[in-house]
């Protein structure tokens, strides 16, 4: 995989469109930034990171093997793919917290921004964002966020974790046409954060209730069963997991 | 037969090219004909454009049990005036399922408006599902005559979501 180091960026994704946008023969690239001055979450929110410390980089992957409505397939084998390579790392109870947020000893250290390109009814790129905190030791205001710093009290080689994650993920991302879905959903699912344990969980009317992770489906909704015993299909928006 | 049935039905015979299929079944008798020139799935939601005669045509007069589906080999659509109008415009459709969006970010402006010029490969609208964001690009040039879809609204598979003129 090409790799490009920049020193400051707006956002390694929008870098990355941009790229694929010049060249769309582009070859598998990744941008990495030491420091990414307006980096986006998820659509509308921000991703702020202290320069330096941390790991943001995009991956433009041209033609990944996924079909559109299959996308959630490439999501859950990225976020499951980041948790499975940082376990190298010592990091206590990692986990992917639904959808693809990277968890470790409860607190949020890393987060997963995928864009596709389509055109013509299929996916001609996905630029894969991923923000991972590394050595960054204060989040103030976002008591739920950490680095793999704040969960082991060490330091990290920004250069050795990225080689890490890009190797497992140049090698998922080869090899996700010749996976099954139901592979990658076990494979997912066997990382989930609360699954299968009773949590709570809030509607969008901030009315709070309690049931237990069932599943996910093949379009990334999460299966809830309630204290009722009733099996409830949830989308991104339509409920909040409290932890 | 409840909507969604119906749905997937006109959806099933638009793909299947035919122009023209009847049902008639229980106590419901449905008439589904779609644009055969320019292979165009209409679906029931589709806001037409002011003076074209809403298509697909859903009618439900009591009938006798007798099932059949009668499709027809595309014929020439000249004997209605809106697929004719229809045809000069090509429909931008959802590729996916998921929530619409015209602007790249909330406080950007929109990607396209009604006017403008678009080249293949234009992005003209973003459909967000479960956390993943994507670019739709157009296929053709030409100019924008219609958004279909309101800003950060759910949207179907195979949806429209904008007329283009490519002349």
């Amino acid at each position: 995989m090409h790799l490009i180091k920049v020193n400051a960026i707006n956002s390694t994704n929008s870098f990355g469109r941009e790229m694929f946008r010049e060249n769309p023969q582009l070859p598998a690239t990744c941008i990495v930034a030491k420091n990414q001055l307006s980096g986006r979450g998820q659509r509308g929110t921000v991703w702020n990171s202290e320069p330096g410390e941390n790991l943001t980089f995009s991956i433009v992957y041209p033609k990944p093997g996924i079909s559109p409505d299959h996308q959630f397939l490439l999501s859950a084998a990225v976020a499951t793919t980041i948790v499975e390579a940082l376990d190298q790392f010592e990091l206590p109870r990692l986990k992917v917290k639904w959808p693809n947020d990277i968890m470790s000893a409860n607190y949020k250290i890393g987060g997963v921004l995928i864009e596709n390109v389509l055109n013509d009814g299929k996916v001609a790129a996905s630029i894969i964002g991923v923000g991972l905190n590394v050595n960054q030791k204060a989040f103030s205001g976002l008591p739920q966020a950490g680095s793999m710093f704040s969960v082991t009290q060490k330091r990290f080689d920004l250069d050795e974790v990225l080689a890490v994650l890009l190797y497992a993920l140049e090698k998922e991302l080869d090899q996700l046409s010749n996976k099954r879905a139901a592979e990658i959903l076990t494979d997912y699912k066997s990382q989930l954060f609360r699954i299968h344990v009773p949590s709570t969980f809030e509607l969008p009317d901030k009315t709070l209730f309690t049931g237990m992770i069932a599943d996910v489906s093949l379009s990334g909704k999460l299966l809830v069963r309630t204290e009722e015993e009733l099996l409830k299909e949830f989308d991104l928006k339509e409920v909040r997991l409290c932890f | 037969m409840d909507l969604k049935e119906i749905q997937n039905l006109i959806k099933f015979v638009a793909k299947s090219g035919a122009s023209e299929v009847k049902l008639e079944m229980d106590d419901v008798k449905i008439t589904i004909k779609t644009g055969s020139e320019d292979k165009e799935t209409t679906i029931v939601q589709q806001v037409p454009m002011g003076g074209m005669q809403a298509q697909p045509q859903l009618q439900q007069p009591q009938q006798q049990p007798t099932p059949a589906a009668q499709p027809e080999t595309p014929a020439p659509s000249g004997e209605k005036a809106a697929p004719q109008e229809d045809s000069k415009y090509i429909t931008v459709k959802s590729p996916i399922i998921g929530t619409f969006y015209r602007k790249p970010s909330p406080d950007k402006g929109a990607f396209v408006e009604v006017g403008d010029s678009v080249k293949e490969g234009d992005v003209l609208c973003v459909i967000e599902a479960m956390k993943l964001f994507n670019e739709i690009e157009s296929e053709v040039s030409g100019k924008i005559v219609k958004v279909l879809v309101d800003d950060a609204s759910p949207v179907e598979f195979d949806q429209p979501l904008f007329l283009v003129d490519p002349s």
